[in-house]
């Protein structure tokens, strides 16, 4: 697998792997410790630590504060490492909730085709027509931003590709050899959905989770950045760089570096992708 | 072609229920009906404490807003005015949607139009340059800045823009504020078309990033399809320089995929706005359905949704009419199917 990486799909995905560390590690990176002496976590402030008497408001960066602070003293660079977790994290559980779905719709349209796949296919069409962003903050905004309305809102169309992938694969397998041959030895139509046709069909779905990811993460952000999305004491890229917003003429840092952030995390996965891409796919080998 | 327009209107008719009864129940159905919210109000539409309005005199407005009668009642009130053009009246500001409507829809237009000429002819010759030097520098090169904008979210490049050339402790460069300046009328009208020019610079350069990019990473990859067919091993094994069969017959069978994506960008008219308008302080139609959800605006929030969902709907249209115009091959009927 590394072998056949070109270099770009090799230093992004250092880089990515770099970030599932800070993610998983965040509270050892960075969060609120008792004794000074120990040495873990890293950097002894949390996301939420800001002592109003002590904490300077939106000071530069220095060996401190490596990131500087926000409007009320905390920490950037601990947002910073525990937004990267938040983020993530959520994408992922969103990631994994589409592909639950989105495989199984799509299997069932393949695989039993005719009328019902008629009828999937025209909702599916009417739902991609949606104005998503839009329908997604509407709810938001009525509902209040919890994460569970936050997860149905970017699970609502997000299960849409994979489902179009999977139906493609299974209509291209469908009446091959190694399937019909399962169906006259008597195979239930379970044991051919997954033992047969849903392992043939993963390249396209596995190709298409960074993408997924690295997009559920620029919509989230949005969504908090304008104030609908993620909790807002909950450390976010969103929240992150709404106070940039307010604050641009004065703190640079809080631009720059949430801002940095997200665009390596984001640029890593969609590079990370494409040399996964490339390798998978022969036909688009040079 | 009218099997064509029969489907169309079909799936036009069912996106645009779809998604005006989404959006209606899920606003009637929330705590505190919007009737109750707009009684909330004072006159200059600001949120009070408490309603200061008698029972009596809410049934009363309750009969006159149709809210006595049933949701799908309601609902088909909604439809027979929207017919009319009538999208009632703003909650906040008191005033018809439709007025609102026609101030914002001008600004929006001008930043998706620019967004989709930049794509045009700014993408597609980026994309046609990255793929006739394609496995070499400049492709690696345009390959990675292109993926690059791309995956870029355009409130981190807005943000960043903002930061550094908008006037803080960096370059003072670019206004950050609305359309134009507040001494606009007394400049001479070459100051108004620099003024105006100026004012739109950052946004519109955020509005065009995500689709230029987009547009020329398609064109590159639909031009390197082309090159692989055997028509252009046809036409250079005949003695055709390499040039013209790039030119001549790849770039021309290459533009076909890419031109229809232009259609797609209709939708980000609106839909992309929000964040870019919020950021600058545009009033187009993005602030408007920003400023709809914080006031829980529900006249002007179902507008914005109809009018996105024309959008899109007139994207698809557009992509159809253009996939027929650019590949003679295709009639309607065929894309009908799609």
């Amino acid at each position: 697998m590394w072998r056949r990486l070109s270099w770009v799909g090799r230093v992004s995905g250092i880089l990515l792997a770099l970030f599932v560390f800070m993610a998983l590690f965040a509270p050892w990176i960075a969060g609120d410790s008792k004794n000074p002496e120990d040495w873990l976590p890293l950097i002894k402030f949390g996301p939420e630590s800001a002592d109003i008497f002590t904490s300077p408001f939106l000071a530069a960066p220095d060996s401190a504060h490596l990131f500087g602070t926000d409007y009320i003293g905390r920490d950037v660079f601990a947002r910073v490492v525990h937004a990267t977790k938040n983020s993530l994290l959520f994408s992922v559980a969103v990631m994994i909730a589409s592909v639950i779905i989105g495989t199984l719709v799509g299997a069932v349209m393949g695989f039993f085709a005719g009328r019902l796949d008629m009828i999937l296919s025209r909702i599916i069409e009417v739902i991609s027509n949606f104005p998503i962003f839009l329908l997604q903050l509407t709810f938001l905004a009525i509902f209040g931003s919890n994460y569970f309305i936050l997860f149905f809102v970017m699970i609502f169309s997000n299960w849409i590709s994979y489902a179009r992938y999977t139906r493609a694969e299974f209509f291209r397998l469908r009446n091959l050899e190694f399937v019909q041959a399962a169906r006259v030895l008597g195979s239930s139509r379970s044991r051919i959905i997954f033992r047969h046709l849903l392992p043939n069909s993963l390249t396209p779905i596995l190709v298409l989770i960074p993408f997924d990811l690295a997009s559920t993460i620029i919509g989230l952000g949005g969504l908090s950045f304008l104030g609908f999305g993620e909790p807002i004491h909950v450390a976010s890229f969103g929240e992150l760089l709404n106070q940039a917003r307010e604050h641009f003429q004065r703190a640079w840092w809080l631009a720059v570096f949430p801002g940095g952030a997200l665009f390596l995390l984001t640029l890593s996965l969609a590079l990370f992708g494409a040399a996964v891409r490339d390798m998978l796919d022969p036909r688009l080998g040079k | 072609m009218r099997a064509y327009f029969i489907r169309r209107l079909v799936l036009l008719v069912f996106t645009l229920f779809g998604i005006t009864v989404i959006s209606f129940v899920m606003l009637q159905l929330t705590p505190g009906s919007p009737l109750e919210l707009k009684m909330q109000r004072d006159n200059r539409g600001a949120l009070g404490e408490q309603s200061a309005i008698s029972e009596e005199a809410m049934e009363n407005l309750k009969r006159l807003y149709h809210f006595d009668k049933p949701i799908h009642v309601r609902y088909g009130l909604w439809l027979n005015d929207l017919i009319h053009l009538d999208f009632g009246k703003s909650f906040a500001e008191h005033r018809p949607v439709l007025d609102m409507l026609k101030e914002r829809i001008p600004v929006s237009i001008a930043f998706g139009l620019t967004s989709i000429l930049v794509a045009l002819f700014i993408g597609i010759p980026l994309g046609m340059i990255a793929a006739a030097y394609q496995g070499r520098f400049i492709d690696y090169c345009v390959s990675v800045i292109l993926i690059a904008l791309y995956s870029t979210p355009v409130y981190v490049v807005a943000l960043v823009l903002l930061t550094f050339l908008g006037g803080g402790d960096f370059l003072d460069l670019f206004p950050i504020y609305g359309l134009k300046s507040d001494d606009y009328e007394t400049l001479s009208w070459a100051g108004q078309i620099w003024d105006r020019a100026h004012h739109f610079f950052l946004p519109g350069l955020c509005y065009c990033l995500g689709g230029l990019a987009f547009i020329a990473q398609q064109q590159r990859s639909s031009l390197l399809d082309c090159m692989r067919q055997d028509y252009i091993r046809t036409a250079l094994s005949k003695g055709l320089s390499e040039r013209s069969a790039f030119l001549k017959h790849a770039f021309r069978n290459s533009l076909i995929p890419t031109v229809t994506l232009l259609g797609g960008m209709i939708p980000g008219i609106l839909g992309g706005g929000i964040i870019i308008e919020r950021i600058f302080s545009i009033p187009g139609l993005g602030l408007l359905s920003y400023e709809g959800l914080l006031n829980r605006d529900y006249p002007v929030i179902m507008a914005n949704f109809t009018i996105s969902s024309f959008l899109v709907l007139l994207g698809i249209f557009i992509a159809d009419f253009l996939y027929v115009v650019v590949d003679p091959r295709i009639t309607f009927d065929e894309r009908g199917e799609g």
